[in-house]
């Protein structure tokens, strides 16, 4: 009988632009032909999760990126929004708030995978992962609409509005899991690849939305960390974590430092490559 | 030993010094009342209307704390942690750097100041230096703190912040994402120390009729009867870890 082969999941959690590390990542297993049968992303890691899922070279990535984080995406604002958050008992306040236009989004990530791209028409099966507005619990997100899906999960609360999916209010997965492991496990992944970020913080605040956006960034670190610590504790023998290193932050609309972003994947990839083939070895026998 | 964070702080300086649990409730009942977070910061209006002109340069508070600051130093006068009779352990966050710190000297005031001072609400805390904010963003559960000094059986209590109430502005709006992502460290947290060490610490978890918000004080009594059912019901797990480390 043939040696089974070991299910790979590369698992993509939430750091707006420096996910574009993931593509560093496969560069570095397709290499070593190791390919993933299975990818999960979340937030900006569901944005490139998705386009390894659907096959997409590395430049067509690049390119599909450039469409998502236009100026327009992250300057146009969206001014129901605005006269919501200025005049809430005048106008009347809801959860539909998002101060950003959401259309340069939602419109890149359909131009990116197609308006009508289902995860039936993904190469290798995707999960992606959002957060429930009202429950706060994860929702892993498997069929369907795949461009909604990817908007959904790629929802910064509070800049974009939330997606409305299946009765529910949905917003960036980042919230409810930066590192969705569990999601690969629940799918019967024997290897998994976690690559992760760290969200780096502030030093001074200079307005309530720089103090209201640090609060969050310690808590989504904090998520991570904690979530890092329990997948290393319980699943050690399944699991690589990479943490791509970055000195400072990378900005969601600074696309000219991808191809760092790409090489700090991959150089943080090799740096684990021995303990990759070890836990592959092992879930061979 | 006690270990404390956020508003359990309160309580867990006042039982760390000695008071017996109906002076506690009595202080508890006076202090933390709904008019401690009625007053605004007026210069928050203005920095939220126009935020060029009135720049929020340290820190942004939506309440005026005064009210707050003077019933915690009646509470707890010019003790210290000298004065505690139980090993006392307050945690809060560097708001900077986002880390846990762990205070266990110097003024009571200052480290209980520190650990309530939730984000957004109330100014942050400055103590040596640091900006210090509410213990709960950096652990909402801090059984970390009580396993490095070498607890034997660790008893935590933890809380979910509940939100089913409508949003009806932008601060809480913020609030209500801020409470998801800290229910969410929570439950991770919980999944770590039970697998960690679940052999050294027991979880009580009140069950309440009612949603308790922050400052609905007049539910103390409800509150406390919820936590002596509970405690009551994990009492036979507690004596057989207490026999088992004898």
């Amino acid at each position: 009988m043939d040696k089974m082969k070991p299910r790979i999941a590369l698992v993509i959690g939430c750091g707006g632009l420096k996910c574009a590390a993931a593509i560093g990542v496969l560069q570095v297993l397709e290499a070593e032909a190791l390919f993933p049968d299975m990818v999960v992303g979340c937030s900006g890691g569901a944005i490139f999760g998705a386009a390894i899922a659907m096959g997409f070279s590395s430049d067509r990535m690049i390119e599909a990126l450039a469409q998502i984080w236009t100026r327009d995406t992250m300057q146009k604002l969206d001014f129901p929004s605005l006269a919501k958050i200025a005049l809430p008992k005048q106008i009347g306040f809801d959860d539909q708030i998002g101060i950003l236009d959401d259309r340069g989004l939602t419109n890149g990530i359909a131009k990116a995978f197609g308006a009508k791209t289902t995860f039936a028409d993904t190469v290798i099966p995707f999960h992606c992962l959002a957060t429930d507005f009202h429950s706060g619990e994860q929702v892993i997100l498997s069929e369907g609409n795949l461009t909604r899906a990817v908007r959904a999960s790629a929802g910064i609360p509070i800049l974009f509005k939330p997606v409305e999916c299946d009765g529910r209010l949905l917003i960036d997965g980042g919230l409810s899991d930066p590192l969705p492991v569990d999601v690969a496990i629940r799918e019967g992944a024997d290897a998994i690849i976690a690559v992760g970020f760290e969200t780096p913080l502030s030093h001074s605040f200079s307005s309530p939305m720089n103090f209201a956006s640090q609060m969050f960034n310690i808590l989504v670190n904090q998520l991570f960390y904690r979530k890092f610590a329990f997948f290393n504790l319980a699943y050690h023998s399944e699991i690589v974590i990479i943490t791509p290193q970055f000195e400072s932050d990378i900005p969601l609309n600074d696309v000219n430092s991808i191809p760092f972003v790409i090489e700090q994947g991959r150089k943080e990839t090799l740096k684990h490559l021995a303990h990759l083939r070890q836990v592959i070895a092992s879930k061979q026998d | 030993m006690v270990v404390t964070s956020g508003g359990g702080s309160i309580l867990g300086s006042l039982l760390a010094l000695g008071c017996d649990l109906e002076e506690i409730v009595e202080l508890y009942q006076r202090l933390w009342t709904h008019e401690i977070a009625e007053h605004p910061n007026r210069l928050a209006m203005l920095q939220m209307v126009l935020p060029k002109i009135f720049k929020a340069r340290e820190y942004f508070n939506l309440r005026d704390d005064r009210l707050m600051n003077e019933r915690l130093r009646s509470a707890l006068g010019d003790h210290s942690f000298a004065d505690v009779k139980i090993p006392l352990f307050i945690a809060a966050t560097d708001f900077r750097n986002g880390t846990q710190i762990v205070i266990s000297d110097g003024s009571l005031y200052d480290a209980v100041r520190a650990s309530i001072a939730l984000p957004l609400i109330f100014p942050p805390h400055e103590r040596g230096g640091q900006m210090l904010v509410d213990g709960y963003l950096s652990d909402p559960l801090p059984i970390g703190i009580a396993i490095k000094e070498g607890a034997d059986i660790i008893l935590t209590m933890g809380f979910e912040s509940a939100s089913n109430a409508q949003r009806n502005s932008l601060s809480e709006y913020i609030l209500h994402l801020s409470g998801v992502i800290s229910n969410n460290l929570l439950n991770a947290s919980y999944a770590f120390y039970n697998l960690a060490h679940h052999s050294e610490v027991l979880l009580i978890m009140p069950h309440f009729e009612s949603d308790i918000q922050t400052f609905d004080t007049n539910k103390l009594s409800e509150i406390i009867k919820a936590g002596e059912i509970e405690a009551e019901r994990i009492m036979p797990q507690l004596k057989h870890m207490v026999g088992t480390h004898l």
